[in-house]
């Protein structure tokens, strides 16, 4: 069975973007349109790998992997975040929520694999 | 068995109603069971006669003979269900006796004359047959021509209430 | 493909329009005074994801205004810049050429001179900024033909190691094209904190596998005692060897996601090969031997909490399991539940207890719950979808519509779930576009301008009822016969009662895609619904009031379920009648149950009168044998719309679990019927739906009646 991937984004071309270029990969995409939605929809899809935006209303990136890092279920749940850009501080502070790595936007689908690859087998 | 038939062939099961000769794509056949009275459906037409269990599952069977609005078909110790797969769903068949199984060319089946009977034709050709008296088979006099049946034409899934 | 992106491009483009929209009502509100962190970040998000976007569909200068801008917008957020009315007015002289151009991008307008609004913004930037030196970084806006991965991060230190903009290592690889590169050496010692948060170093190996690297050897040098040995650290350092004509920068890339104090070492191999004798000696200058250890600077060390170290065992915490795995096994345990029945009715109740068969009935059921709990998830999953839609359809259509939800946390069968998404997406299509009225109709009407659609979900029995309610015009039973005559679904002459032209609505060809649907880009049609429904083995019931509103229920299967029932007998006939309908048995007095007109009868049950309904009745079945109340019994039964309800059967043969098997597995579903059983005996008994059976006007009609029962 193919990996199960929540992706969460507020922007819907991001996230069909995502699903675009991961259903072509061979994985199964559900997606959330917010923090909120996403750690609602953890409980629900519970995915394989979680890849969320840092920057949305309701709950934030940041705030989304330390609520799902609270759930002992997902605790060894790999987390990508999806950012414009990586600063060593933002990586730190990725880090320290809980993620387990970064993609930078825009990504193109090689190194999206990659990056997946690196962190749900 | 031996599946030495081309693609041109097909064997086709024989089997009457009554006293008529009727055939279907051996393809289609699952097995042939003997007669056992069914459970009574309510709501379905009179020629559903009710459900049967089929190695767990439920399988509905059918009276042939009034299906194809003829009369319907007496009991008798050769009676049995032809259990049969349409389009995915399998149904039991209940006929008088079996007969044959044929094996003919695909040229040997002439189109069914138009015929009107109110619904779409149940009839996919007609194919002359040599009368055979070996194999035990008791074939009724005259019974040279098999009507074969379209099988896909009497899929019972098709909803009754709305087309009524 | 291009197709696919040309799509999602366009919702790139109304995400726009939205994000402009934001833009502007929120700088609107800063300039008129408001400058609350709410309002600076809805603007803030709002030109993020106009730049995130523009990155990923190539709009150049899109990209870089809208980067500028976001840099002017995060410092303002975070308070560095103060949002004077000075710098608020700049935004929006910026905010003006922002949506010039995103017109540009989708090629509606020339590209605008920005020039004097990137200068602006920077000169906020500069003027503003205090210590914080990011001014030459708004000028290194990305080149967008560039690799899409060059995007040099603007705060950084340009120390920093960034697996996508790495670029001095390729200038000394191209150094080295003409020469045979020699193999890497990789040490890779993970941290105790490498399996925190999900990762798994063992990936990290793995991806240099790819790139054709392999473990050479183990260092154990530091593996101590087993007295001393904490089995939650780590003390061993692969050393993996890598082909020469690999990047280094790819290499790193690896172990980027390694935790930060893990071990990385990435040497150029200094040993002399043979074969490479002759190389050039510039091969052997230090400047090569690049050591790359991933670590963050101290200070940020110690801010960030490390992760917790967290023993093996603990990772997995759930695993996937193919379904069909599970269906079996469902099927097993059903298979299981009935060889227990077959059991109990063949031993004494002594014996029952001698072996031990309680208990073992006891530990099915267990199995048997647990099971079907593993296939079960909240219906929540397929209405998450709807409220975004509703939204999409007001603004597609005008009309605006509140939704309420109701029993979302029912669980039902995860294959059900899957299923029902675009039966009811379509359904919530059909309330908008066919049920709820405008806005200036409704006020016309006496109605509030919103419409109200509610979404329900409920398991009765072993059904789950999914409902979509509008409180629109209703169905118009006139067109809607007009319109299927006009497509030769029903002939025209035709005498239809009110229900039986409401079912045309999902009849086959009855809608056509004269709605085109701007969400799913399909041709509508409730045929879709019926037809989807009924694969699943459920139906469709509509329910409609003129200028009241329509009502969809799908009526579903728990698949597989196994149902509590109670199992009677009736004129010989077994009938499985679900017990979550039945609340109590009587046995008639005489006198107790009395006719109210010829054909329809009443039992007084302590005072009260409840209509008595004879099963034989409500099936058409025409039994020889009609026994007098007092010989029979009657069950009280519950049901939704129509109350409590008597039924009359002739004995009652036990109360057991039964495996539901379903009628539309091999035939179409039957009103008033659940699926059928298989009993122990190997004989079928119908599984009585109550609500159906109980609730129809008059009776169960049955077209075609069937002459009797066989004994």
């Amino acid at each position: 069975m193919s990996k199960l991937i929540l992706t969460v984004d507020d922007s819907a071309s991001m996230r069909m973007l995502l699903k675009t270029s991961l259903t072509a990969q061979g994985f199964r995409i559900e997606s959330a349109n917010d923090g909120a939605h996403g750690l609602e929809r953890m409980h629900d899809v519970v995915p394989d790998l979680l890849i969320t935006d840092i920057n949305m209303p309701k709950m934030d990136g940041f705030e989304l992997i330390e609520a799902v890092r609270a759930v002992a279920q997902f605790r060894g749940t790999p987390i990508l975040v999806l950012s414009t850009e990586f600063s060593d501080e933002k990586k730190t502070r990725a880090r320290s929520a809980g993620a387990t790595g970064w993609i930078t936007k825009p990504f193109d689908a090689e190194k999206l694999g990659a990056a997946i690859r690196r962190v749900c087998p | 068995m031996s599946t030495l038939n081309t693609p041109d062939e097909r064997k086709i099961v024989t089997f009457s109603l009554g006293q008529q000769m009727f055939g279907i794509d051996m393809k289609a056949l699952i097995e042939i069971r003997e007669w056992e009275e069914p459970t009574p459906l309510p709501s379905v037409p009179a020629y559903i006669k009710g459900v049967t269990n089929l190695r767990g599952t439920v399988v509905p069977v059918v009276g042939l003979s009034e299906r194809l609005g003829w009369t319907p078909s007496v009991l008798h110790s050769r009676s049995c269900i032809l259990v049969v797969t349409i389009a995915g769903k399998q149904a039991g068949f209940l006929v008088d006796e079996v007969a044959d199984i044929i094996l003919i060319k695909a040229s040997e089946i002439q189109p069914a004359p138009e015929v009107e009977i109110g619904e779409q034709n149940v009839i996919a050709g007609l194919i002359q047959v040599a009368p055979r008296a070996q194999e035990g088979a008791t074939i009724v006099e005259g019974a040279d021509m098999v009507l074969l049946l379209d099988l896909d034409a009497l899929n019972l899934t098709r909803h009754l209430d709305l087309a009524a | 493909m291009n197709d696919e992106l040309d799509e999602i491009q366009a919702i790139f483009f109304e995400e726009c329009t939205e994000g402009l929209a934001v833009a502007e009502q929120g700088l609107s509100a800063m300039a008129a005074g408001d400058v609350s962190k709410e309002v600076i970040a809805g603007v803030f998000r709002a030109v993020h994801s106009i730049k995130g976007g523009s990155g990923a569909f190539g709009h150049a200068a899109l990209l870089a205004f809208s980067h500028c801008f976001e840099n002017v917008l995060d410092e303002v957020r975070s308070g560095k810049i103060p949002a004077t009315p000075d710098v608020t007015k700049v935004m929006l002289t910026a905010f003006d050429i922002l949506a010039d151009h995103v017109a540009a991008a989708q090629g509606t307008a020339p590209t605008p001179a920005d020039s004097a609004a990137l200068a602006l913004l920077e000169e906020v930037l500069a003027t503003k900024a205090g210590a914080v030196p990011p001014v030459a970084a708004t000028a290194v806006v990305p080149e967008p033909a560039s690799d899409q991965f060059g995007f040099t991060p603007v705060i950084a230190p340009i120390e920093d190691f960034d697996p996508f903009g790495f670029e001095p290592v390729e200038m000394v690889l191209d150094d080295l094209e003409d020469a045979v590169p020699l193999p890497w050496t990789v040490r890779f010692g993970p941290s105790r904190a490498a399996l925190a948060n999900g990762a798994e170093p063992l990936l990290s190996v793995r991806e240099v596998e790819r790139l054709g690297g392999a473990i050479v050897s183990v260092d154990s040098s530091a593996l101590p005692t087993l007295r001393e040995l904490d089995p939650e650290d780590s003390y061993l350092v692969w050393i993996l060897s890598v082909p020469g004509t690999i990047e280094e920068s790819a290499i790193a890339e690896c172990f980027d996601f390694v935790a930060p104090d893990s071990l990385v070492e990435i040497t150029r191999d200094l040993a002399p090969v043979a074969a490479i004798a002759e190389a050039p000696t510039k091969v052997e200058t230090p400047r090569l031997v690049l050591v790359e250890k991933v670590d963050v600077p101290v200070a940020m060390a110690t801010t960030a909490a490390p992760p917790e170290a967290r023993p093996m065992d603990a990772i997995q915490q759930t695993i996937r399991v193919d379904l069909n795995k599970l269906d079996m096994l469902l099927n097993l345990v059903g298979e299981l539940v009935i060889r227990g029945s077959i059991l109990s009715d063949r031993l004494s109740p002594v014996d029952q207890e001698r072996v031990e068969l309680p208990e073992l009935a006891r530990l099915t059921r267990e199995i048997q719950d647990n099971v079907m709990s593993l296939r079960a998830q909240p219906i929540r999953q397929a209405f998450s979808r709807v409220p975004r839609m509703l939204r999409d359809l007001g603004v597609e259509t005008g009309k605006q519509v509140i939704l309420e939800i109701s029993g979302e946390t029912t669980e039902v069968d995860k294959g059900v779930i899957e299923k029902i998404g675009d039966p009811l997406t379509h359904m919530i299509r059909n309330a908008v576009d066919h049920g709820i009225e405008s806005p200036a109709e409704r006020i016309a009407a006496g109605k509030p301008p919103e419409g109200l659609i509610t979404l329900s979900a409920e398991q009765k029995g072993a059904r789950i009822f999914v409902r979509v309610s509008d409180d629109g015009k209703g169905i118009d039973r006139v067109r809607v016969k007009a319109k299927a005559v006009e497509k030769g679904i029903i002939p025209a002459d035709g005498v239809m009662s009110d229900e039986e032209i409401d079912q045309l609505i999902c009849a086959p060809g009855f809608s056509t895609a004269e709605t085109i649907s701007s969400i799913s880009g399909r041709g509508v049609g409730m045929d879709v619904v019926r037809s989807n429904v009924e694969a699943l083995g459920g139906r469709v019931d509509i329910t409609s009031v003129p200028g009241a509103g329509t009502s969809f229920t799908m009526i579903l299967p728990l698949t597989l379920a196994i149902l509590d029932g109670m199992i009677v007998r009736l004129s010989g006939q077994r009938f499985v009648l679900p017990l979550a309908n039945v609340i109590e048995t009587v046995r008639p007095e005489p006198g107790q149950v009395r006719a109210m007109t010829p054909s329809s009868e009443v039992i007084e049950l302590r005072g009260a009168y409840l209509p008595v309904k004879r099963l034989t009745d409500l099936f058409g079945f025409v039994g020889e044998d009609r026994r007098s109340p007092e010989e029979s019994l009657v069950i009280i039964v519950e049901s939704e719309t129509a109350g409590n309800v008597g039924l009359m059967v002739d004995t009652i043969d036990d109360r057991r679990e039964v495996v539901i098997k379903s009628l539309e597995q091999n035939l179409h579903p039957i009103r008033g019927l659940g699926g059928a059983t298989i009993l122990g005996d190997g004989s079928i008994a119908l599984i009585l739906d109550i609500d159906a059976l109980v609730s129809s006007p008059g009776q169960m009609v049955s077209k075609f009646p069937l002459k009797g029962l066989a004994a």
